[in-house]
């Protein structure tokens, strides 16, 4: 399978805050979900991903040839945004435009005012158009969005792209992800987020951060098949806790994750062992990992 | 180099076009020009040697609006600081560090042109209808080039880390060197010394942007 970037022992290390050692690969034609806690180091992954920030050691190879993110072809071919502030605050969608023509050759500007029409922006031909510092967060994502999808690319890098949009444009984003990806079949996507639940529908590959370090990735699919959500009354709770990687619970119930090669074991309990969702899955690796942080 | 390159790299980091760009600055710069005159001509009117306040005023203003057209022109490329999120997407623009030193380059040029401009105007008007300035061209590339050497040490001092001693360095310097050109745009009147300022001028601009791009440039990579 391709890879649109492969990062090899990659390490970025700041005064309070090690990124790595970093080993990862982002499936070419997939959605990728970079899930993490606040802090987890998802924007700095990004921007050493980006080359925004550099990095103390590993290798990071871009479409399987390029070593340089500031090669011509990777610049050209990578549509990052950033969670916010991407553009100055006094610029309207007509000076988005402008630069965006002037900066990037494969920038569409019908494109961009379709985009910007069916986001319910001003266009950069509107007789009023809004600056951007009177936009919304929302609105001010949503023209970012529009900037970046009306490239042609082959890899998109969005740092939250979702976190300020409301529940129908996350839904609506999710689908323009859909239809990206189905244009070319090379093409990729990589976002983060610390909330799957509105975007699991656009994720197919998930990696999941915790403090500087990825501690699981893999196909969404497989995952699931990989963990299991496991419920029940907490009295049972003390007999399977050994078998769970992670659990929370109150009074009565309890409710956490377990590898599925554990599901003979457990079943031998009164307990419901169901397909976990995205959502779930995040929730229980994620506390794993903050619990082995503790530990340490 | 070409014009071409620079006129994209000022596009990308202002937003607007080189000639809208070079036409709002004039703009601001002739507004707040004529509205400090105005309001001195209208506070001076009811005095009895209004002439002579009124040109004192007028030459006291001119070199102050070079001045501000300059800062003006500065900010008209907000980001050359990697810490505001919008470096973020300079940074990834094809060959980004050198669309940022085109438009260093496109901003210094366009804020020269239009100081020029602005200075051709201000000189024409004051002649022809409200009072001579007391000073000509001399006064003129005197101004410019201070700009020059202003931006020049302003580099230098940005390279201390401390902030405090910055700030300190900072005002020290902007206010010995307002009284410096001030001085030397009413009193050297010969040409020769007033060239060499200029050639010296040219010099610390070079020196300038050659340390604004090793700064960059470490930026770029960190």
């Amino acid at each position: 399978m391709k890879n649109s970037i492969k990062l090899t022992d990659v390490v970025k290390k700041y005064k309070d805050f090690t990124l790595g050692e970093i080993n990862l690969e982002i499936p070419c034609g997939f959605s990728t979900a970079l899930i993490g806690s606040n802090g987890a180091g998802k924007t700095t992954l990004i921007d050493v991903m980006c080359r925004i920030s550099g990095k103390n050691s590993g290798d990071i190879t871009y479409f399987e040839k390029y070593k340089e993110a500031d090669d011509n072809y990777v610049r050209n071919n990578i549509g990052y945004c950033a969670s916010n502030n991407f553009f100055p605050a006094e610029w309207t969608s007509k000076n988005v435009a402008e630069v965006m023509e002037v900066a990037f050759d494969n920038f569409d500007r019908k494109k961009f005012v379709q985009l910007c029409e069916k986001m319910k922006l001003d266009t950069p031909d509107s007789k009023k158009k809004k600056k951007i510092m009177k936009l919304s967060d929302g609105n001010k994502m949503r023209l970012y969005l529009a900037a970046i999808l009306a490239r042609n690319t082959k890899f998109l890098i969005l740092d939250e792209p979702a976190s300020a949009l409301d529940p129908l444009m996350r839904d609506m984003l999710c689908d323009m992800f859909r239809e990206y990806l189905a244009e070319d079949e090379e093409r990729s996507i990589l976002f983060s987020t610390h909330n799957i639940a509105d975007m699991e529908y656009a994720t197919d590959y998930a990696v999941f951060m915790a403090n500087g370090k990825i501690v699981e990735k893999g196909f969404v699919e497989e995952l699931k098949e990989k963990y299991a959500l496991v419920h029940g009354s907490a009295d049972i709770l003390s007999k399977v806790s050994d078998r769970l990687i992670s659990y929370t619970g109150n009074k009565t119930m309890f409710e956490g994750i377990a590898l599925t090669e554990n599901r003979s074991q457990l079943e031998k309990y009164d307990i419901a062992i169901e397909v976990p969702t995205l959502q779930q899955l995040s929730v229980g690796i994620l506390r794993k990992a903050e619990k082995d942080n503790e530990v340490k | 180099m070409s014009i071409k390159k620079l006129s994209k790299a000022f596009n990308i980091y202002s937003g607007e076009k080189p000639l809208s760009g070079a036409l709002r600055l004039l703009y601001i710069g002739l507004l707040v020009y004529a509205v400090m005159m105005l309001f001195f001509l209208l506070m001076f009117s009811i005095t009895s040697d209004k002439d002579l306040e009124i040109k004192k005023i007028g030459n006291m203003f001119f070199p102050l609006s070079v001045m501000m057209i300059n800062f003006i022109a500065i900010g008209t490329t907000p980001i050359e600081d990697k810490s505001f999120t919008f470096a973020k997407f300079v940074r990834t623009l094809p060959d980004s560090f050198n669309v940022y030193k085109n438009a260093y380059i496109a901003k210094a040029l366009l804020g020269f042109i239009v100081m020029i401009a602005f200075e051709l105007i201000v000189f024409a008007v004051s002649e022809l209808f409200t009072h001579h300035l007391m000073f000509g061209v001399c006064g003129i590339i005197i101004s410019l080039s201070g700009i020059m050497i202003y931006n020049a040490v302003n580099e230098v001092i940005s390279l201390i880390k401390n902030k405090i001693i910055t700030a300190i360095l900072f005002g020290a310097w902007s206010i010995g060197f307002m009284v410096v050109v001030f001085m030397s745009v009413y009193m050297l009147t010969d040409i020769v010394p007033v060239l060499l300022i200029a050639a010296a001028a040219i010099v610390f601009f070079v020196i300038g942007m050659a340390i604004n791009f090793k700064k960059m440039k470490k930026e770029w990579v960190k």
